[in-house]
């Protein structure tokens, strides 16, 4: 297991494709703090002639505006660095050999998920440490509790859609039909999020961890108000895993 | 050396394999087949393109479901979608080889060694080696995506004989190699025989006549023939015949072969005739030919079967079941 381990993430980390989801948040970690920070002074640069006052950023702002742009760019990239996860290497003819060894079809694919969920978690909880860091440093601290849970809900979520690429990455042919579909899925969830947010739905629906990410920072929402989307994103996690996992034990390469 | 099998306490045919049939949606791949490869032995595996001989490689690897029939590899009967315990001392060069993308030849042998569980310095001193072996030592810090086709095949042979393997399955394992690559990999195949099994499909067919001891041949999905190379090649040199006759005889002798009843062709060839017998009559045709020419006066000064190679019995295998199949 571990020479996979190590297989995985060497071919990934040299094709660039963890590095460049891991770059795009960290890209968003530094700039926006500082874009808040200094808001009023570049409107001001761009509109000569208008007085502009923008109200002064609070923490909670600095801090939000990094988990929504990882949330919607972030995983954007992080789609299309893993739809051929697995698709790539049936494609190429790299899975059969693998599997004309003496390894498992499971341990084929937990290698891949566990790196995976390696590089997402700790990226995500790097970069947002040196968010926090950062606003504190120009902007004042956002309270440490909540911003952890509003990552924790960011996290998770990441981690759904990165199943869910990852499990159409395993039973479909192309790492393109695999790229395509999840992102039809992300962007049609995120829509059908407005439609649900003020029923019982919203409860178990995993966009609402997106969108209790502001609330949970401002204080107006609390942990068990995200309790029901994370447990509906944990056992959505786990059931794309196992489905995923049969499907491919009988699949043909 | 310990002989094929011994090391891991192996028992019985290194594959068996019978009425394996395999169809993809309507076209049928493999039908029926049915063979065995013996432990030790180097087992040519030949056909036209098409014929199914990767179908059947694959379902022996687990790779694919067979629709029916039953497998056995090492003893191992083979359960489709399960962890096939033989995969440990079983090791397969697919026609093109592929590794994983990023990795360097020396990486991409660790993750082989790896695989199948070698001690660390064993498989440092062996990948060593190999990579010498292969004149891959230069390459070995490059990563494979820019190894030439050649370079590719070369790396695939050393990550096969890194293990050590009981079974040595190869697809075409020399088809990418220039002569002198080629002879070296053919005596190496050649001295694992006794202590390893090699199960060889190549369509370089006098490769096949140097190092096989057994071949099956298929076609269309069914198997042709399974035999000895020996007797592959005795069976269809017997059926031609070379027969030298003084130049005054010639057009007498010609008349009186074509005559003959076991014949099927006469072909003058300088001062030569060659005669080829109807299937399966080659002896009865040769006892009365010379009995006949000689009856009539005729100086035989040469009278031999015609050495046939193995291309040659191929394409006559593969012809009389087209013909068989005609007359159906």
């Amino acid at each position: 297991m571990k020479i996979l381990l190590e297989k995985e993430l060497k071919a990934n980390w040299r094709s660039f494709r963890y590095p460049a989801f891991l770059l795009v948040i960290l890209f968003f970690a530094l700039l926006d703090p500082l874009m808040l920070k200094y808001m009023n002074e570049i409107l001001g640069y761009f509109a000569t002639g208008i007085e502009i006052i923008m109200p002064n950023p609070t923490p909670q702002d600095a801090y939000f505006s990094y988990l929504s742009d990882v949330s919607q760019i972030g995983i954007f990239v992080l789609i299309f660095a893993i739809m051929g996860i697995v698709a790539r290497e049936k494609e190429t003819g790299v899975t059969g050999w693998l599997l004309s060894k003496p390894i498992s079809r499971w341990q084929y694919l937990f290698a891949k998920l566990i790196i995976l969920y390696g590089v997402v978690i700790t990226g995500i909880f790097a970069c947002s440490s040196l968010a926090y860091l950062y606003t504190t440093s120009l902007i004042g601290q956002p309270p440490l509790a909540e911003s952890a849970l509003a990552t924790v809900n960011l996290v998770i979520f990441t981690l759904f859609i990165a199943t869910l690429t990852f499990a159409l990455s395993t039973v479909l042919k192309s790492p393109l039909q695999a790229g395509g579909i999840t992102l039809l899925i992300f962007f049609v969830s995120g829509m059908f999020n407005l439609l649900v947010a003020n029923s019982a739905a919203a409860n178990y629906y995993p966009n609402t961890l997106l969108s209790q990410m502001k609330p949970l920072l401002d204080g107006t929402a609390t942990a068990a108000d995200s309790a029901g989307p994370l447990a509906a994103s944990v056992f959505l996690i786990t059931m794309l895993v196992i489905l995923s996992g049969v499907r491919f034990s009988r699949m043909e390469f | 050396m310990l002989p094929a099998g011994e090391k891991n306490n192996i028992k019985g045919y290194a594959i068996e394999v019978k009425n394996l049939s395999k169809s993809f949606g309507s076209q049928p791949a493999l039908s029926k087949v049915t063979f065995s490869v013996l432990r030790g032995a180097v087992h040519g595996f030949l056909g036209p393109n098409g014929a199914g001989k990767t179908t059947a490689i694959k379902i022996i690897l687990g790779l694919i479901a067979a629709d029916s029939g039953q497998v056995r590899v090492l003893g191992e009967p083979l359960s489709f979608g399960r962890r096939q315990n033989y995969l440990q001392y079983l090791n397969y060069l697919p026609q093109d080889p592929v590794f994983p993308e990023g990795l360097t030849g020396r990486e991409a042998l660790n993750l082989v060694a790896g695989m199948y569980k070698i001690d660390r310095q064993k498989s440092r001193l062996r990948i060593d080696k190999l990579l010498e072996h292969f004149d891959l030592q230069a390459a070995a810090k490059r990563r494979v995506g820019v190894y030439s086709r050649g370079m590719q095949q070369r790396l695939g042979l050393a990550a096969v004989l890194l293990t050590e393997p009981e079974l040595l399955i190869l697809d075409e394992p020399v088809s990418a190699l220039d002569p002198d690559g080629r002879r070296r990999v053919l005596d190496i195949i050649n001295r694992l025989k006794g202590r390893a099994t090699v199960f060889f499909s190549s369509h370089i067919l006098a490769d096949v006549e140097r190092i096989c001891d057994h071949v099956t041949i298929i076609d269309r999905g069914r198997k042709l023939l399974d035999a000895e190379t020996s007797d592959l090649l005795t069976r269809y040199a017997m059926e031609q015949y070379i027969i030298t006759v003084r130049p005054e005889d010639h057009p007498r002798a010609a008349r009186l072969i074509s005559q003959n009843r076991h014949v099927s062709q006469v072909t003058p060839h300088l001062n030569q005739l060659y005669v080829v017998s109807k299937p399966g009559q080659s002896l009865e045709m040769a006892e009365e030919l010379l009995c006949d020419l000689v009856n009539q006066g005729i100086v035989v000064r040469e009278f031999v079967p015609n050495r046939t190679n193995l291309e040659d019995a191929f394409f006559k295998v593969i012809e009389e079941h087209h013909l068989a199949e005609q007359t159906k």
